[in-house]
């Protein structure tokens, strides 16, 4: 048997394993590790297994997936967030379709200070789901707006992605999350179309809510001087050289607890409490994490990854057709996989073959756009099945709802998050225009 | 997230109130100990900035707490269900073969979990004998290894634990 | 023909890299020309075999690759005689310090790295101080200054000079300069190219004399019990391409790269200024009491040849300065 297909059977045992219910990163873990055996033997994967956990867990450019969690769980108890819901409501919810557009807006909101996309589903999951439910919003809808929602905790900078990115293809962070601004507001603007034309197809799906005047808008907008001041301080913060954006994510949290504190909301057992979720979610990420490094060794190992290049390299195909099957390859893998794996896996890969391609604009401007791009297709993968985790988390919510229907609700958003990759890279100047003008 | 409704009505996977009470309390002491580390990444950033100092290793710390924390959390997710499962090609399969299933599944964890803390003690031991220490600070990394090989150790009794609830739900469905 | 024996070469860089491409690819190709073939390498770069930059020690030792090439001062504790080549103001050229430390090593500390069978240990050229947006002139320039420093060494070194120095990972290096996190890193021009340091910084201060400021270590290893797998005419394949000789063109090719860096600046129109000797002298004696706690700390653990050590260092420097010509 040649690597190319034990790469393959691998991945085939991988699908099985996730089918009959073995989690993710146990099934990633069981494959990689039979590959791996195959490949290199026993004992080279016992020594693998006797450092890979700690190398995994602590490394200083994750440290920022924990710390966003916990600053949306604090966020979330502390009433931060529904103020922050109601003021967007108060200003979209009049509209058909008003409180997912407002869920949205809201998602984005917080997105702007939370670099994670499940942190930004589940905390506005949990003040707008119930809303929607209550005004009698089809729960397909409801779902898809929240869990599409979501996946802008990433499209907005800061940006857990992003960084990773950064790290792995030594980029300019700060120029990565000034390139991100645009298509983040884009996604929003996009969604919010989404819903509108929705709504109108099938107009029971979203129907109105009560008209507020124009001094209840204005006044309401005092609700949200949390995000705002966390925002200022921790946008400020980076763009002043005070601090990174892997440390905005500390000072984001020690941020948020001195609110909470200060409105009365973070007593110790809510803090608790709030700790013991942030537990939960942490170590699943962290395990796949794991499980996901292990699998990527053995597809190197495997050598098929250079394979494919010398084989692109070799077939002359367009820069523009590589960059579109390399998308769809996230697609495809999306459907499957978490992002952060996704990049760890592909990133080392793609990025070079990328760079060393003629798109008519320079290297570094290739690299930022690639990232923002792949960042797109990669945050699609939250919300598409079998492995759809922004789905899951907005399920888990909500008994009465089926996965499918959740699934479902998510297609208008799949529309949109397409429409929106053919738009940049037709047009990369939406991607690069704040870059060139800022710095 | 995916939860498996015939496993017990119980918030947590498993039945032994020692092993749940461990885990918990282990993963409190993570995210405690994550708190920390943002108050001295805060305090690192305010010194550099008033007072032309900061904390020594910052970094590395950030890294050693980050793994302590993570391993921390291990016990506990298991016990509250958190590992991410593909559930839509098992959505209409009876509760007996969901069982089987999880059944599988508790095996296929309990056997990582025990093969890890193994592997984990001969690295922390790795670690010890060949001067394993962080670049700035010389703190001895197989203080990690070891948190990690007793959080394995307790996973793999939470997954004994667990398994030995579903083998029950067997007997009785 | 089908190689006898394929090996893995695993390291930290990305393939782009100079270490990948004008080290470690040529030095394979070598190889296995030399071993008609017989002898097949796989080069893993960008740690696609798992782990941390700093393990890549440990996975060549316990046989999970069987070569690996890595910074060896990201474990000081550990290779404490080596360390002699890391203090301030101690290294010259790449290839001159490279061939001097590998004699240094055969002679003196074999003991330090047993576990592996070394190829080559060897250093990059001297780093510099690569500024954000201040003219250093002095030692005074550099007072509360935020200095990112390479290693723990240097750490100590930049400490008595009044600044506040950090260490951070070369990934968050970049971000931490580009708005002032950070105002100093301290390294060879050979790294700010790629990370984009050079548009970061572009005050770049360099040292005048043939010693430099500092150097990191490498090792370039492979797993023991693989080479003695290896039938004697392949491990003398082996041996022809490592020692000495290697040292001095993992040197070599590590000072050309330093060069075009250092042009890729100029280029790029960064301000460039040399301290003059007797401000150098200065900032020695500044930093000399990190060179003095070295001989101390080693004189405990060598029976009192801590000083005997670092005047062995100091001779195969300059005796092999003066053999490629360079004083
Ligand atoms: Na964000
Ligand atoms: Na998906």
């Amino acid at each position: 048997m040649g690597n190319v297909e034990l790469a393959l059977l691998m991945m085939a045992f991988l699908l099985i394993l996730m089918a009959i219910r073995i989690p993710i990163a146990l099934a990633m873990l069981i494959s990689g590790g039979t590959g791996y055996i195959i490949l290199a033997g026993t004992p080279a994967l016992l020594s693998y297994l006797s450092t890979a956990p700690v190398a995994k867990f602590s490394t200083y450019d994750l440290s920022v997936v924990p710390l966003f969690l916990l600053m949306g769980e604090i966020t979330t108890r502390s009433g931060i967030t529904s103020e922050l819901f109601r003021t967007c409501n108060k200003w979209v919810g009049h509209l058909k379709g008003g409180l997912a557009m407002a869920s949205i807006a809201g998602c984005a909101a917080f997105g702007a200070i939370c670099g994670s996309s499940l942190a930004t589903a589940s905390t506005m999951g949990k003040v707008a789901l119930p809303e929607m439910k209550k005004h009698k919003y089809a729960s397909g809808l409801a779902a898809g707006t929240l869990a599409a929602g979501g996946t802008l905790g990433i499209l907005i900078p800061p940006s857990m992605v992003l960084i990773i990115f950064a790290v792995l293809t030594e980029q300019n962070i700060s120029k990565l999350f000034i390139a991100a601004f645009l298509p983040g507001f884009l996604a929003a603007f996009g969604y919010m179309l989404a819903i509108a034309i929705y709504v109108r197809i099938f107009p029971k799906a979203g129907p109105r809510g009560e008209k507020t005047s124009l001094k209840e808008k204005i006044t309401s907008l005092k609700d949200v001087w949390h995000i705002t001041v966390i925002f200022l301080i921790v946008l400020g913060g980076i763009y002043l050289g005070f601090f990174t954006p892997t440390e905005a994510a500390a000072v984001g949290v020690i941020l948020t607890c001195l609110l909470a504190l200060l409105n009365g909301s973070l007593s110790f057992n809510v803090l608790i409490d709030c700790i013991t979720r942030t537990a939960v979610s942490s170590a699943m990420i962290f395990f796949i994490v794991f499980g996901a490094d292990l699998f990527s060794v053995f597809i190197a190992l495997t050598q098929v990854p250079s394979l494919g290049v010398q084989y692109i390299e070799s077939a002359g195909f367009s820069p523009y057709l590589v960059l579109t099957l390399m998308l769809l390859t996230y697609l495809v893998l999306g459907c499957f996989m978490d992002s952060l794996a996704m990049i760890l896996l592909t990133i080392p890969i793609y990025f070079p073959v990328i760079m060393a391609m003629d798109f008519g604009f320079p290297p570094t401007d290739v690299g930022i756009w690639f990232g923002i791009l792949a960042l797109i297709v990669v945050e699609v993968g939250l919300i598409t099945p079998p492995v759809g985790m922004n789905v899951f988390i907005i399920n888990s919510f909500d008994s009465s709802l089926s996965l499918k229907e959740s699934f479902r609700g998510v297609i208008p958003f799949l529309l949109s998050d397409l429409a929106r990759v053919v738009l940049l890279i037709a047009f990369p100047s939406i991607t690069l225009v704040l870059v060139h003008a800022l710095t | 997230m995916s939860d498996t409704p015939i496993l017990s009505q119980s918030e947590y996977l498993g039945a032994n109130p020692v092993l749940t009470w461990v885990s918990r309390y282990l993963a409190i002491l993570g995210g405690l100990i994550m708190m920390a580390l943002a108050i001295m990444v805060v305090a690192s950033i305010l010194g550099r900035l008033f007072f032309q100092t900061s904390v020594t290793g910052d970094y590395e710390l950030v890294e050693m707490g980050l793994g302590i924390s993570i391993f921390c959390f291990l016990p506990y997710c298991h016990l509250k269900k958190g590992h991410v499962v593909v559930d839509i090609f098992t959505a209409s399969a009876s509760p007996r073969t969901l069982l089987w299933l999880a059944i599988l599944s508790d095996c296929l964890m309990c056997f990582v979990a025990a093969v890890l803390t193994w592997r984990l003690a001969l690295g922390g031991l790795d670690a010890y004998d060949y001067f394993d220490y962080t670049m700035i600070l010389q703190l001895p990394n197989w203080i990690v290894y070891a948190v990690g090989c007793g959080s394995f150790g307790l996973l793999t009794l939470n997954c004994l634990d667990s398994l030995l609830t579903s083998l029950k739900g067997l007997k009785h469905g | 023909a089908e190689p006898e024996f394929t090996f893995k070469l695993h390291h930290m860089l990305p393939p782009s890299s100079t270490a990948h491409t004008k080290v470690l690819e040529p030095w394979a190709k070598k190889v296995m020309k030399e071993s008609n073939g017989r002898i097949k390498i796989v080069i893993y770069p960008a740690m696609q075999l798992g782990g941390k930059p700093a393990s890549l020690y440990d996975q060549v030792r316990k046989g999970r690759v069987d070569f690996a090439w890595t910074v060896a001062g990201y474990t000081p504790g550990r290779f404490p005689k080596m360390t002699v080549f890391e203090l301030p103001f101690m290294v010259g050229s790449a290839k001159s310090t490279s061939m001097a430390l590998q004699e240094y090593y055969e002679k003196e500390m074999t003991d330090e790295m047993r576990d592996v069978h070394v190829l080559a240990l060897h250093t990059h050229a001297p780093g510099s101080l690569h500024v954000r947006d201040k003219e250093v002139r002095t030692l005074e320039d550099m007072k509360g200054l935020k200095v990112r420093v390479p290693n723990r060494i240097m750490g100590d070194a930049f400490s008595l000079l009044d600044v506040n120095s950090i260490f951070m990972p070369v990934t968050q290096m970049a971000s931490a300069l580009s708005k002032g996190v950070v105002d100093v890193a301290v390294l060879p021009f050979e790294v700010t190219a790629p990370l984009k340091i050079d548009e970061l910084a572009t005050h770049n201060v360099e040292i005048s004399g043939k010693r430099g400021l500092y150097s990191n270590t490498f090792v370039f290893a492979m797993n023991k019990k693989a080479y003695n797998s290896l039938p004697k005419d392949l491990q003398k394949v082996i041996d022809n391409n490592s020692g000495i000789p290697l040292a001095g063109f993992i040197g070599d090719e590590f000072d050309k790269n330093e060069k075009v860096g250092r042009d890729a600046a100029v280029a790029a129109g960064n301000e460039f200024y040399t301290l003059p000797a007797e401000e150098v002298a200065r900032w020695r004696a500044k930093m000399q009491p990190v060179t003095d706690k070295w001989i101390k700390t080693m004189n405990k653990s060598t029976n009192g040849r801590g000083q005997a050590l670092y005047n062995e260092a100091e001779n195969l420097l300059s005796k092999y300065e003066k053999q490629n010509g360079e004083s």
